[in-house]
């Protein structure tokens, strides 16, 4: 059996994984990233789907990346801005016609005028303030949660200037935040408009990836929360395929590399090992061992905390904690591989496109009213990207590739994903005949499927709901939402600890940063 | 036919038309003796001769199966492998932060089988402990009765009526003996910090015991005790107990109250050099840290007069608070319990307790120095021997 | 024309209560009610043959007993009768009791699940740690930490440090409580169906959620909040029916010299300026005081009665907006027999004391509310039954019994339009077959029959909506959010007019809070300007 050292082993090569080895390693560390998979980039990097054929494996769409990870990790210098462009979407509606949503209101307005004059008024005011209001709360979601020991001042002080950092916007603003952020997506917009087509988009961003409906109370949070990773000030979501920008994970792979970050591929951790409450390394699927007194896991709290390290280490009650966690998915996945072009409306738009099936409000609440029995969904909401629009390098000359968000799809033994791929088919040849004759290959994948395919328990895409209830200073449990574990030298630097998923870097650059605050105060000797 | 609130233990039958003042207590949902006749009298059996307490509501947990050393290591501040088979030994267990759910008594029977005996129900804390482990963890309390025989006379009680290992039954010791066809477990263990032991039946075994022993009694027969007297022995012996000197971590409402080993003078059973168990990182923690608010003492006061409930002061500052107080028969000194804050737990310091009493019908009040000692009060050379 | 200090719009149990504080405190005090008789939700109807339907509210415990002292409510006739236990029914034939005494409870939970009956101690001690954290905030004007007001600060000060003081795992227990849902809390503790649908009513009570909903967890707080006589968690029927609260209410403000006009409808509030200076009557009288005090639902005061041009745009809209949804049903049974509950057994018979719900299960509670989500009343209800009689003897003849039900989930409109007679009935035979399911020959025994949908609350009680707490509870309409932002405490954007129903802190229920903190501000507001 092998056996090396290094000064901190990073268990999984996902974007938060490489920004926490290159943000080690810039600091001097010698670090060694595993991956289970022959490439790292976990749920961000593509597959192929079909000979020729590439998609984005989970994420299709990308939230602006964590902009202190850019400079920390120089990313800029390999092609990853922490701006990009705004997505336009377009809504597409039972009776043929659509909605398109612009990222310039105005232009939104206009098109809303058909529907409602009072509506198209209405939302310009509207789209800043939801605007305003995740600008408000993104500073809460970059920082690390303080700990409510008030023993310890500093978590005081970082509490304060949590509450300042919003009240500093002003009362009104504050106001209108503490009352909207617990409602309902549905209550928020039935108050202010009428037109279904705009609720039921909002409403779908607003629940896509939770376990929620958008009758659900606490879903503006999560609305807010997706808007907050993707609309950094003067920057723009866009879907995961970028034209000229670079793939994040292509460029923290780049990054990783220049800053001597040592990648093993086919790498499947099989424990961490532990002594005496401190890390001491990990043990491989083959045998190896590789000693290290920091290992940091990209991995999901459940699975770090009850496979990856043995229960002996680990006092009960935090297990019990790590096992209440709330990971169910409720999200499925249907990918295509395309002939042609599907005859979908595609307004002008300076960025990339994006279409949505979710004419209504009530329309994804009866969604929802089936997953959250854990029953197949017979008219599930759609989020559809076409990633070969943009780049069209993912699928050979005048083909296609198509990336679909399904909500909602059970977590369930039961679950038939093919049966949801064909259901999805059928829903987007309604709106583009002939689609379906120009399918090639369609992979379709429930929570099940996920949690199979990327090693994430409950197959949830941010590693545990996002929930009020699982967020911050509870998250992923809490008095541990501060990126380490209860084992000395471990540290957690996934989806499921503070501020949760999407391709942000955020969680990695946060528990990079809490790995290199213990060395310097000298917690763990390496 | 209404079931009754308070259940019955399987020597009830036997105890009932003993107890002459039917003074019935709960403890754990079963009627419990609060006195037969007299408590001086119980407690001077308890130090002269032999008596017996209905121990049977205790929570009896059986442990069996390859990873039963590993689960109860995993629960334990003390290291099990320190027990070898045949003998017991008293541990507390702590949660994750390092506060003490319990203490209590762990029996080794062989490698791989155990019992723990405590106050409280713990059977989910124990399972969620387990988990991952090849260990099977029943509450066996309803099938198993027990009678705790305390006193100088018990060794000979028990010999006298056939269990004849208790002759050479070391302290903590174990013995799986049989009375014809009756199996019973002896443990050389007790509450009240003297010779005594405690013997388990099967349920249904009870009142035959019982009519054993009663049958091999010298002349001055068992004296059955409720729970005034063993309270007194136990707080000469300096024993803490669940709900008085310490809440379970896990139900305590306030949790300022929650107590860690270090504070109830404990130390002596955290074993930091076995591998981790509930509370490790955290009773580490405590113990590199600036050591425990509060300590547990004993206090010695003038007077007659018991410092229940009593508030302790160091000049006007209140530095802490009695957790059980009596009058001491065998000191004959009024001795309480107190947890008091660390710079005022040295030996030696003299504190104030504000005294409450009742003159009569008055409510009386005297302000005692009550002078800081170690809390085992008593030390019976025989409760080793 | 009079001249009064204070006009209390509305005799309901909390209008009585801010009436009675400043009677007592030397107020000439006007109370005025529009239907015949006092009380509001808080109101007891005597029927044929000597029952007595209590006709919305109907269990006790939240009621503040400092207001039951210092308005010595007992002199007035006040009675509070502790009941034993609960009893949750399954589909299957099974039962689970809970009981006033601990032992028995952890037995008859340990019969489900052993496990639970551990579960239950520690659930019982968090829950209560985080009651001992709220309970003083009831009886106290919410600070608002969005004006920056200088009263506010000590309070909020205050607040944070009780607050710390709980300990950091109390504090993330209450980040938890009070944005989870009650499924996802009780889920942490407990596995047994019967045990995690028995308290996952009362979170749903009155709220147009469902137990999947997150922040319905909190109201568990409600279950162990309340107390009879110092225990707490205990629950009581006032005796002679909830009127009783009302009329010994009734009685302390008389005593102290103010006055109760009952058919006295208030058609418009009359203002001067901004301030407001009295009502009209639909008689066309009007009356004039220093204060007029609302304890009305907010859309009843600032929409219907209040004249429109006079409230700055931003609370108008807020008030538009304030949700306020109705949910729940009644239904008021006479029997001439008691019912037999087949699932209880003979030997227990407190339980059938206590109040008795129909909730097997959480899914069954969520199926419930997807009926109401879309527009019917629950095919299978969560019922909450209580038949007071049987402790009681004060409402019901010799030998017969009256029956209240409490039905979760009725909505205000249904699908396929508004209620009618016909519709209303339906949704009655809904609950009676519901009943007769568990206690068969039930119906037999019924003499007189009261059905209440949220129509019915609307029109009698004028419950905007049907909603009996005067605006769902959920954490954007609570605490300096209730009922909107800014104006939490009690007070309009108009002077002289004041808030005093469950719509302001700390919310509904037949607690009186609300009614207490009113009074509080209005006397505090009177000595401001007597020393000014």
């Amino acid at each position: 059996m092998t056996n090396s050292k290094r000064d901190a082993v990073v268990i999984g090569g996902g974007h938060n994984g490489l920004v926490a080895a290159t943000r080690m390693a810039r600091s001097g560390m010698h670090v060694v990233v595993l991956e289970a998979n022959e490439q790292a980039g976990g749920a961000a990097r593509g597959y192929e789907i079909h000979p020729g054929f590439h998609l984005p494996a989970l994420a299709h769409m990308l939230p602006a990346f964590d902009r202190r990870a850019v400079r920390e990790l120089k990313l800029g210098r390999y092609g990853l801005k922490s701006d990009i462009n705004e997505a336009t979407t377009v809504s597409l509606l039972p009776d043929g016609g659509n909605l398109t949503l612009h990222p310039d209101a105005d232009k939104t307005a206009a098109g809303l005028r058909a529907h409602s004059a009072s509506d198209a008024e209405a939302w310009p005011a509207f789209q800043q303030q939801l605007r305003a209001h995740a600008d408000a709360l993104r500073p809460l979601l970059a920082s690390e949660a303080p700990r409510l020991d008030f023993s310890d001042r500093r978590n005081l002080f970082a509490l304060g200037r949590l509450g300042w950092s919003i009240r500093r916007r002003g009362r009104q603003q504050m106001r209108d935040l503490l009352q909207v952020i617990t409602m309902s997506v549905a209550d928020l917009l039935e108050d202010r408009f009428e037109t279904d087509a705009i609720m039921g988009a909002l409403a779908l961003d607003a629940v896509l990836g939770t376990d929620h409906g958008p009758r659900s109370p606490h879903t503006v949070f999560t609305l807010l929360h997706r808007l907050a990773g993707q609309l950094a000030p003067g920057s723009r979501p866009a879907p995961a395929t970028g034209g000229t920008r670079r793939q994040p994970v292509e460029a923290l792979l780049e990054a990783a590399a220049a800053a001597g970050v040592e990648i093993r591929t086919g790498a499947a951790v099989k424990s961490i090992r532990v002594e005496a409450g401190a890390t001491r390394g990990v043990e491989l699927a083959d045998g190896s061992t590789i000693d290290s007194p920091v290992v940091v896991s990209n991995a999901d709290p459940v699975t770090t905390c009850t496979e990856l390290v043995d229960a002996d280490h680990l006092d009960a009650d935090f297990r019990r904690e790590v096992r209440a966690i709330r990971n169910k998915g409720t999200t499925g996945k249907v990918g295509f591989a395309l002939d042609r072009l599907p005859d979908l409306p595609q307004p002008a738009s300076g960025g990339p496109l994006r279409w949505v099936i979710a004419p209504s409000i009530g329309y994804v609440e009866r969604a929802f009213d089936h997953v959250k029995y854990g029953e197949a969904v017979p008219e599930p909401a759609l989020e559809i990207t076409i990633p070969s629009l943009d780049d069209p390098d993912r699928a050979p000359s005048g083909q296609h590739v198509m990336s679909v968000n399904v909500a909602y799809a059970p977590y369930s033994d039961s679950f038939d994903a093919d049966e949801m791929g064909k259901t999805v088919t059928a829903m987007i040849e309604r709106h583009a005949p002939g689609f379906a004759q120009t399918v090639l290959k369609r992979e379709a994948w429930g929570p099940r499927e996920i949690e199979a395919r990327f090693g994430m328990r409950g197959g949830h895409w941010h590693h545990g709901d996002i929930a009020l209830d699982q967020f911050f200073m509870v998250r992923p449990v809490p008095g541990f939402a501060q990126y380490r574990a209860p084992v000395e030298g471990l540290y957690l630097c996934g989806a499921g600890t503070h501020p949760g998923g999407g391709v942000t870097g955020t969680n990695g650059i946060n528990a990079a940063r809490a790995v290199l605050r213990d060395r310097r105060n000298g917690r763990r000797a390496a | 036919m209404i079931e009754p609130i308070l259940q019955k233990t399987p020597f009830h039958e036997i105890l009932a038309p003993r107890n002459h003042t039917e003074e019935w207590e709960r403890w754990q949902g079963y009627a419990t003796a609060t006195r037969f006749y007299n408590e001086g009298q119980e407690y001077a059996a308890i130090r002269n001769s032999v008596t017996a307490y209905d121990i049977t509501p205790m929570l009896k947990y059986r442990i069996e199966g390859p990873d039963a050393a590993r689960f109860i290591n995993r629960l334990i501040t003390r290291d099990i492998e320190r027990c070898r088979p045949g003998r017991c030994f008293y541990t507390p267990w702590c949660n994750g932060a390092g506060h003490i759910i319990e203490d209590g008594t762990v029996f080794r029977f062989s490698e791989n089988e155990f019992q723990i005996n405590c106050a409280e129900h713990n059977l989910t804390w124990f399972l969620g402990t387990a988990e991952g482990l090849d260990v099977r963890i029943d509450d066996v309390t309803d099938r198993i009765a027990a009678l705790s025989l305390q006193g100088p006379l018990s060794r000979d009680l028990l010999i006298r009526a056939g269990i004849t290992e208790a002759r050479d039954l070391r302290y903590f010791g174990l013995v799986q003996s049989q009375l014809q066809d009756m199996p019973v477990t002896v443990t050389r263990t007790g509450f009240t910090g003297d010779l005594g032991y405690e013997v388990w039946v099967r349920s249904e075994d009870a009142v035959a015991l019982w009519e054993r022993l009663e049958a091999a009694a010298d002349s001055r027969g068992i004296t059955p005790i409720g729970s005034i007297a063993l309270n007194i022995a136990r707080i000469e012996a300096g024993h803490i107990q669940v709900h008085s000197e310490y809440p379970d971590a896990r139900t305590t409402v306030d949790l300022s109250e929650k107590r860690s080993p270090f504070e109830l003078g404990l130390s002596w059973a955290i074993d930091f050099r076995k591998d981790h168990f509930n509370g490790r990182r955290a009773l580490l923690a405590q113990k590199e840290g600036v050591g425990p608010r509060l300590r547990l003492v004993g206090l010695e006061l003038p007077g007659r007069r018991p410092a229940v409930d009593s508030v302790l002061y160091s000049g006007k500052r209140v530095v802490g608070e009695t957790t059980a107080a009596i009058w001491s028969p065998l000191l004959k000194k009024s001795i309480a319990l107190a947890l008091v804050e660390a710079p005022w737990a040295t030996h030696g310091t003299k504190l104030q307790a504000e005294v409450h009493f009742r003159r009569e019908l008055r409510l009386q009040r005297s302000d005692e120095v009550a002078r800081v000692i170690p809390h085992r009060f008593i030390d019976l050379p025989r409760r080793q021997a | 024309m009079s001249r009064y200090d204070a006009i209390i719009a509305g005799a309901g149990h909390n209008g009585l209560v801010t009436a009675a504080y400043l009677a007592r405190a030397g107020l000439k005090v006007l109370v005025l009610e529009r239907r015949s008789q006092i009380g509001g939700a808080a109101y007891s109807d005597e029927r044929e043959g000597g029952y007595t339907f209590t006709s919305c509210s109907y269990v006790c415990s939240l009621f503040r007993p400092e207001i039951i002292r210092d308005l010595q409510l007992a002199k007035h006739g006040l009675q509070i009768l502790p009941f034993e236990g609960a009893v949750n029914l399954g589909n299957n034939g099974d039962y689970l009791g809970t009981f006033s005494d601990h032992d028995r409870t952890r037995r008859e939970i340990a019969r489900h699940s052993p496990r639970d009956a551990e579960a239950y101690d520690i659930f019982a001690a968090d829950i209560l740690r985080q009651c001992r954290f709220i309970r003083p905030m009831l009886l106290e004007s919410p600070p608002d930490p969005t004006i920056g007001r200088l009263r506010d600060i000590p309070d909020l000060a205050r607040l944070g440090k009780r607050f710390a003081g709980m300990g950091e795992d109390a504090m993330y227990d209450t980040l938890r409580l009070w944005t989870a849902s009650v499924a996802a809390y009780l889920d942490r503790y407990f596995e047994s169906d019967l045990l995690k649908g028995a308290l996952a009513g009362t979170a749903i009570t009155g709220t147009a959620l469902g137990p999947y909903s997150p922040g319905t967890a909190y109201v568990l707080l409600h279950h162990f909040m309340g107390d009879v006589d110092g225990n707490i968690g205990a629950w009581g029927y006032a005796r002679g029916g909830m009127g009783s609260i009302s009329a010994a209410l009734a009685g302390a403000v008389r005593e102290h010299g103010g006055e109760i006009r009952t058919d006295a409808e208030i058609v418009e509030f009359l203002t001067s300026g901004d301030d407001v200076t009295g009502v009209a009557l639909a008689s066309g009288e009007e009356i004039h005081a220093r204060s007029v005090i609302s304890s009305l639902d907010p859309k009843r005061t600032w929409l219907k009665l209040m004249p429109k041009d006079k409230l700055p745009q931003r609370f108008r809209q807020d008030i538009e907006h304030y949700r306020i949804r109705g949910s729940s049903g009644k239904v008021n049974i006479a029997l001439d027999r008691a019912p037999n509950f087949e699932a209880i057994p003979n030997d227990l018979p407190e339980l059938n004391q206590g109040t008795i719900t129909i909730s097997p299960n959480m899914e069954y509670l969520e199926h419930a509310y997807d009926d109401w989500k879309s527009g019917t009343w629950s095919r299978k209800p969560w019922l909450d039954i209580s038949i007071p009689s049987l402790i009681d003897p004060t409402v019901a003849p010799e030998d017969g019994h009256m029956m209240t039900v409490f039905v979760q989930y009725v909505p205000p409109k249904l699908a396929d339009g508004e209620w009618t007679p016909e519709k209303r009935d339906a949704f009655g035979e809904t609950v009676l077959s519901g009943i007769e399911d568990h206690a068969p020959g039930f119906r037999d025994s019924i003499v007189d029959l009261e059905v209440r949908t949220p129509h019915e609350l609307e029109q009698e009680v004028g419950l905007t909506e049907g909603n009996i707490f005067h605006g769902e509870l959920t954490l954007d309409q609570l605490f300096f959010n209730r009922p909107v932002p800014g104006y939490a405490q009690y007070r309009g954007p108009l002077g002289g007019l004041y808030m005093c129903g469950s719509s302001t802190h700390p919310g509904g229920g037949v607690m009186g809070a609300p009614g207490y903190n009113a009074a509080q501000e209005i006397l505090s507001d009177l000595r401001k300007k007597v020393a000014a």
